[in-house]
């Protein structure tokens, strides 16, 4: 099921009446279970038995961790349940990668021979709800927090509807809590969440898919050799387009939480008004950032050893976390060249300049942008071919495909208006205590569901439910 | 976030009943824009719904009919008069505008449904030879066509055929763009489907020069088929196996090559080997087939306003010369 679709609208109409008509705070988590199930099941039923089969992984080894008191026996379990869903990972989404680069290699070298991969549906936030799982196994064993009450209750944790397929990565100790406290129905905390369902809801379907797909689709997929123009405008458009479309998920999925009495972290943070490339990633999916720092950078060594041990644990750091993004060469370039930012802003010594005021500042904070719209062309080319012409164009090497005029403009309007507001947030320059009067907020709103409900573009996935 | 911060009881229900009013408000001043200019209903034809026809397909006897092809299969037909010519038979049209060869479907009602009725098949040259975009419509039904999308579909449906403004290219962004920039109301959509899949071209409704621009653009892309060695061999290889189990299971399979007009067929048949090499694909597949750009009678005189499709006012003529050349196969 996606947030996008009227099926989601009566999905909530029926759960949400029933949530608080429930009286106990067990049935609430039961209903809750139940309705995140068949919300997942929604998409393709025999998937939710391959969740349940995450969570009870997750769950048992975690089980076993915390009643063993060898830490050799711990260390086991541990690494029996990371790899148990790890390798599901794998299987699931680099399973035809990784035989493709195999057949390829076979056939580079004449060593051996392999046939045409084989076909594998790749489950909806297979990379979320593993990456929760994993979590909390390494957490039980690292003593952060105690085991869940129930299974149940953890599967209630892995598989809340809300974030279940694109996030935010939450938890265990963030959600555990939230379970047991009383949720009566708060009618301005409701009104709350249907802002934010709203607010989500209009930037992934009118900006994100209504007016940013088109350009880039024209310019990334149409167009053999764009011109210099036609690649940056199509480039900006689409930092624009998956900037809303993936924090338009994570606005509709904390709205969507908190008409339940949930609070998720805060996905995304103005990460265009960012100033450094370290910065960036402190306001972009804020969940999975932290998460690699976490569970990888750390463990990995960190920033504790010399300069060139903390530039080669960011690398493996981003170029992994560029390949969960999607199983192809594309991503890991993407990620290659986030750590060779990151690791160029190190060597430089300018870490994180968000400090930066006045008019150094907001230069610092154009030429981040600008870089991060570079950094997006692997991201999207859909082949290597593809990514040389889109960056020499870029380059401004290029006499090729113009962009119509008006689809330039747009482009960049879009990308100028997400950059300033994104720099007076991060500059602390919005108003934060001006609030437009019930009356006024409610047509400001009632005008965006207006073009969410109207914008009628063709039947677009949101960008990360393949993640 | 800034919407977590405390609002009061009082405040949370002006905001909704206003919004829901800004809701209604904007709706109708859309919608009312649309029917002013005398727009109509039309449905947003994409995969679920192609899906929701196919599903119907099992429930089909011998004695039906299933439309395969492009978009002209889905625009030159028109449906009142085919349940008027065919009263007793049943007409899916699962057509695929834009898709080219429709062999991946055929693929699929052999192997996944018991259908042993009657096949009329769209086709062109080009498209036996090769094409096979239709296959992502086939592999949507069966991976992404759940009960879910199945009622997310039937819903939409209802609403597209109520409201103008949910209609294809109706869309409120199109709308507001063009009416800020230009001043005046989108281009009108000048094709309409329904719940049938069934679409009629109304050239009319198109200001002349942009129908011009149209005609102009799809003339200049044509070229004629190129002399290849085996070509033919290729098409037969293509389809025979489906054709032949298809027919041993009793079913009738008929090729129709539909009209696109004078102009763009002479510049496709300009060497001849549009009409020869279709011929001789037929010949090879041994099966019913009717070009209807080279048939001496009737047809010729159907003329495509944009080189590619019957007018919707033609459609009722069309159909009822098509049927009656069709039928003895049936």
């Amino acid at each position: 099921m996606v947030f996008d679709s009227y099926t989601y609208v009566l999905f909530l109409c029926l759960i949400l009446p029933a949530y608080y008509w429930l009286p106990s705070l067990a049935g609430k988590r039961a209903l809750l279970l139940v309705g995140s199930l068949y919300f997942y099941g929604a998409w393709n039923p025999p998937f939710t038995l391959l969740l349940l089969f995450c969570s009870l992984v997750a769950w048992v080894s975690a089980e076993l961790i915390d009643r063993s008191t060898a830490p050799q026996q711990r260390r086991l379990w541990l690494v029996l349940g990371i790899g148990l869903n790890l390798g599901l990972l794998v299987f699931y989404k680099y399973g035809m990668f990784l035989w493709g680069n195999a057949r390829a290699l076979g056939e580079a070298t004449h060593w051996y021979q392999l046939g045409v991969a084989p076909r594998i549906t790749l489950p909806v936030g297979i990379s979320f709800f593993t990456f929760q799982a994993m979590s909390y196994t390494f957490d039980v064993f690292l003593k952060r927090h105690g085991r869940a009450r129930s299974f149940r209750d953890f599967l209630l944790y892995i598989s809340f509807f809300p974030q279940l397929v694109a996030g935010p990565i939450v938890r265990f100790h963030e959600f555990s809590e939230q379970m047991y406290t009383p949720k009566p129905f708060r009618l301005p905390l409701a009104v709350a969440g249907l802002q934010l369902i709203i607010l989500g809801l209009f930037q992934k379907v009118v900006i994100a898919d209504g007016i940013c797909a088109e350009i880039v689709d024209i310019v990334y997929d149409q167009m053999t050799t764009p011109s210099t123009l036609a690649a940056w405008g199509g480039t900006i458009a689409f930092a624009v387009q998956i900037y809303c479309d993936f924090a338009g998920y994570s606005t509709t999925a904390i709205g969507t939480a908190l008409l339940f009495g949930y609070q998720l972290p805060l996905n995304f943070n103005a990460p265009y008004g960012a100033v450094g490339f370290s910065d960036f990633w402190r306001r972009w999916h804020i969940s999975l950032s932290t998460w690699l720092r976490d569970y990888l950078f750390i463990p990995l060594g960190g920033s504790r050893g010399s300069q060139w041990e903390t530039i080669r644990n960011l690398m493996i750091t981003m170029v992994l976390g560029g390949l969960w993004h999607g199983a192809a060469w594309t991503f890991v370039i993407w990620g290659a060249m986030h750590g060779m930012l990151l690791s160029a802003e190190r060597l430089l010594g300018r870490r994180s300049k968000e400090g930066a005021t006045g008019m150094v500042g907001h230069l610092l904070a154009v030429i981040t942008f600008l870089a991060i719209c570079l950094t997006w062309v692997p991201f999207r080319a859909r082949s290597f071919d593809s990514l040389r012409q889109l960056l020499t164009a870029m380059a401004g090497f290029s006499h090729g495909t113009p962009l119509a005029m008006k689809h330039v403009a747009m482009a960049i309007a879009l990308g100028a208006i997400l950059f300033v507001v994104h720099r007076l947030r991060v500059s602390g320059l919005s108003s934060r205590s001006w609030s437009p009067p019930a009356w006024a907020a409610g047509l400001v709103y009632g005008g965006m569901l207006y073009l969410i409900f109207t914008a009628a573009s063709s039947n677009r996935n949101f960008i990360y439910f393949q993640f | 976030m800034d919407a977590l911060r405390p609002i009061h009881r009082r405040y949370a229900i002006t905001f909704c009943l206003t919004c829901l009013a800004g809701l209604l408000a904007c709706t109708a001043t859309h919608e009312w824009l649309m029917r002013r200019a005398g727009r109509e209903q039309t449905l947003v034809d994409d995969e679920a719904l192609w899906a929701t026809i196919r599903m119907e397909v099992p429930q089909l006897s011998g004695n039906d009919i299933l439309l395969l092809g492009a978009s002209r299969m889905q625009t030159d037909l028109n449906e009142a008069a085919l349940q008027e010519l065919l009263p007793d038979r049943r007409v899916l049209n699962l057509a695929i505008s834009g898709k080219g060869s429709s062999l991946p479907v055929l693929q699929d009602i052999v192997d996944r449904t018991s259908f042993a009725g009657i096949l009329i098949i769209d086709e062109t040259v080009t498209t036996l030879e090769a094409g096979n975009d239709q296959q992502s419509f086939v592999d949507s039904f069966h991976r992404d066509f759940t009960f879910d999308r199945r009622v997310n579909r039937t819903i939409e449906t209802w609403l597209q055929e109520q409201l103008v403004c949910l209609g294809f290219g109706q869309s409120s962004i199109r709308l507001w763009l063009t009416l800020l920039s230009r001043g005046r109301l989108p281009d009108p959509v000048y094709t309409v489907t329904d719940a049938d899949r069934f679409t009629q071209s109304f050239f009319a409704r198109i200001r002349p020069e942009l129908l011009a621009e149209i005609r102009r653009d799809r003339l200049a892309g044509q070229v004629p088929p190129t002399e290849e060695e085996n070509s033919v061999a290729t098409a037969v290889a293509r389809w025979k196996a489906a054709l032949e189990a298809f027919r041993s299971r009793g079913g009738r399979a008929i090729f129709v090559c539909m009209p696109v007009g004078n102009e763009r067929w002479i510049l496709n048949n300009s060497n001849g080997l549009a009409e020869s090499r279709w011929n001789q694909i037929m010949d090879a597949l041994q099966v019913p087939a009717l070009n209807c750009n080279t048939s001496a009678e009737a047809f010729p005189s159907f003329e495509t306003p944009d080189a590619s499709h019957v007018d919707a006012n033609d459609t009722d003529r069309f159909t009822r010369e098509l049927v009656a050349r069709l039928t003895p196969f049936f």
